[in-house]
């Protein structure tokens, strides 16, 4: 929230004949400039190398995240554009068909580089066309002819030979791979959906109860025991959810699956409730006692001071708190990963297991084949979990804008 | 003259319980995440687990 300048309460020149607006803004006829003193040229050189350095680290860290991104990107690039291709069915060429065929075709039909192709001689050429027919005769699986790395292949469900009907599937390593994302992205979305749930209405009450309700004293203890929270590593919590908090569900609700998507957005959610409670609760406090004391002098009640005066002057804070809560919820990965099930199906149930875009990321990249298919679609579901995060910082930055305006009255 | 309020103000204990109960609920779950690792991992801390070696498995 900007705050209006301050008026100068003792006129525009003279007054400070350090400070070089002052000095730019005397008039004509105000005699010769007062000369700076040398403590005061060391406070000015001070001042200057502090502002460098704060903007050398403030781009540096600007730049950091822009070569992470382009990292990510690029590594995906050739599924992003469309240039990977693993359908593995041709035509088998006939022995005429390969004489007639140029180098470079051949070469690509039988899977070596031209220049291999050159060190052949013609009857081991003509072995290995009848070998390849031979290969693909015995590859009888109607699904090998798709190239499964398409857009549309990891988008839309697709009707898989003996599958009764069409599907999302993501089978990275079975005989013909299957990478439709579209369940990971449901398994990211609900675990983030109920961590929101959860985090939004325990951290935003605690945030007003600590900054507008509670003693001062008891305040001294609650507010720290909370953002105690936030020092429980991830690993720890997942820990706990996977062994304790999801048994307790279970038993409260009787669902069949013990891990599934509800059990880890609760789990998720109580990592998220520090960031929420810590940022709505400074939110809150930053709003002017005058505020509180004019509603209180007027007979509100304490509750209807924090309801009707206070939160709606802290929301844009409370909002962004919010954002920022569902940035570590879809990015967060150890507490999915051990307390989702991490079972790749598309279902409206929360009570299913799930499995996130994080988790598949963390499971599975230290497996994959350098540089293969697997290995850059994994780097594509970085790149949007990179892009939903920062369209949605976005989204989150200019609903606060508008929260400001309204807020000083321009909107 | 009567200075006590006629009516008890509900809205305000039912919202200002809610988020007394949010806050307890939060610092309840604290307690019940590091008192279940203490209890479970507390058996199992000695200083010879923190500090001695490894006896076995190690010889050439």
């Amino acid at each position: 929230m900007s705050v209006p300048a301050a008026p100068n309460p003792a006129g525009s020149a003279g007054v400070d004949p350090g400070a070089a607006v002052v000095l730019d803004a005397r008039a004509p006829g105000a005699g010769p400039r007062p000369a700076l003193t040398a403590s005061r040229r060391q406070a000015h050189r001070l001042d200057w190398l502090i502002e460098r350095g704060i903007l050398l680290v403030s781009t540096t860290a600007i730049v950091m995240i822009l070569l992470i991104f382009v990292f990510v990107a690029r590594e995906g690039l050739p599924v992003i554009l469309g240039r990977t291709d693993n359908a593995r069915v041709q035509q088998p060429l006939t022995a005429a068909q390969a004489a007639e065929a140029s180098p470079e075709q051949l070469a690509r039909y039988l899977g070596v580089t031209p220049a291999e192709l050159k060190g052949y001689d013609a009857e081991t050429v003509k072995m290995l066309v009848e070998l390849k027919a031979e290969e693909m005769q015995q590859l009888d699986n109607p699904d090998a002819r798709f190239n499964t790395t398409t857009w549309g292949m990891m988008l839309h469900p697709h009707r898989w030979h003996d599958y009764d009907q069409a599907a999302y599937i993501w089978q990275p390593v079975s005989e013909i791979p299957k990478y439709n994302i579209v369940p990971l992205f449901l398994g990211s979305l609900k675990a983030t959906v109920i961590a929101l749930l959860v985090s939004v209405p325990l951290g935003v009450g605690a945030a007003i109860y600590v900054s507008q309700l509670a003693h001062a004293k008891l305040r001294e203890w609650i507010k720290p025991a909370i953002e105690l929270l936030s020092g429980i590593p991830s690993v720890v919590l997942g820990f706990f959810a996977l062994i304790v908090l999801a048994t307790w569900l279970q038993w409260l609700i009787g669902y069949p699956s013990r891990l599934n998507a509800f059990g880890a957005g609760v789990a998720l959610g109580l990592a998220v409730i520090p960031i929420i409670f810590t940022i709505s609760e400074d939110a809150l406090t930053s709003v002017p006692q005058s505020y509180t004391q004019a509603a209180l002098a007027l007979g509100a009640s304490r509750w209807q001071v924090a309801w009707q005066i206070v939160l709606p002057a802290a929301l844009p804070g409370v909002f962004a708190a919010c954002v920022l809560g569902f940035g570590r919820a879809i990015g967060e990965t150890m507490v999915v990963l051990m307390a989702s099930g991490n079972a790749t199906i598309v279902s409206a149930s929360i009570f299913d297991s799930c499995r996130t875009m994080t988790a598949t990321i963390a499971a599975e990249l230290a497996e994959v084949v350098f540089g293969g298919d697997h290995y850059r679609i994994l780097f594509l579901i970085g790149a949007l979990l990179f892009a939903v995060t920062f369209v949605a910082n976005l989204l989150g930055e200019l609903v606060v804008h508008r929260l400001k305006s309204r807020l000083e009255g321009k909107a | 003259m009567k200075l006590q309020r006629d009516q008890r103000d509900w809205h305000s204990v039912v919202f200002s319980g809610a988020t007394l109960a949010a806050t307890v609920l939060i610092v309840a779950m604290l307690f019940v995440i590091v008192g279940n690792i203490v209890w479970h991992g507390g058996g199992q801390m000695s200083w010879r687990f923190i500090f001695g070696g490894t006896e076995e498995g190690c010889s050439t």
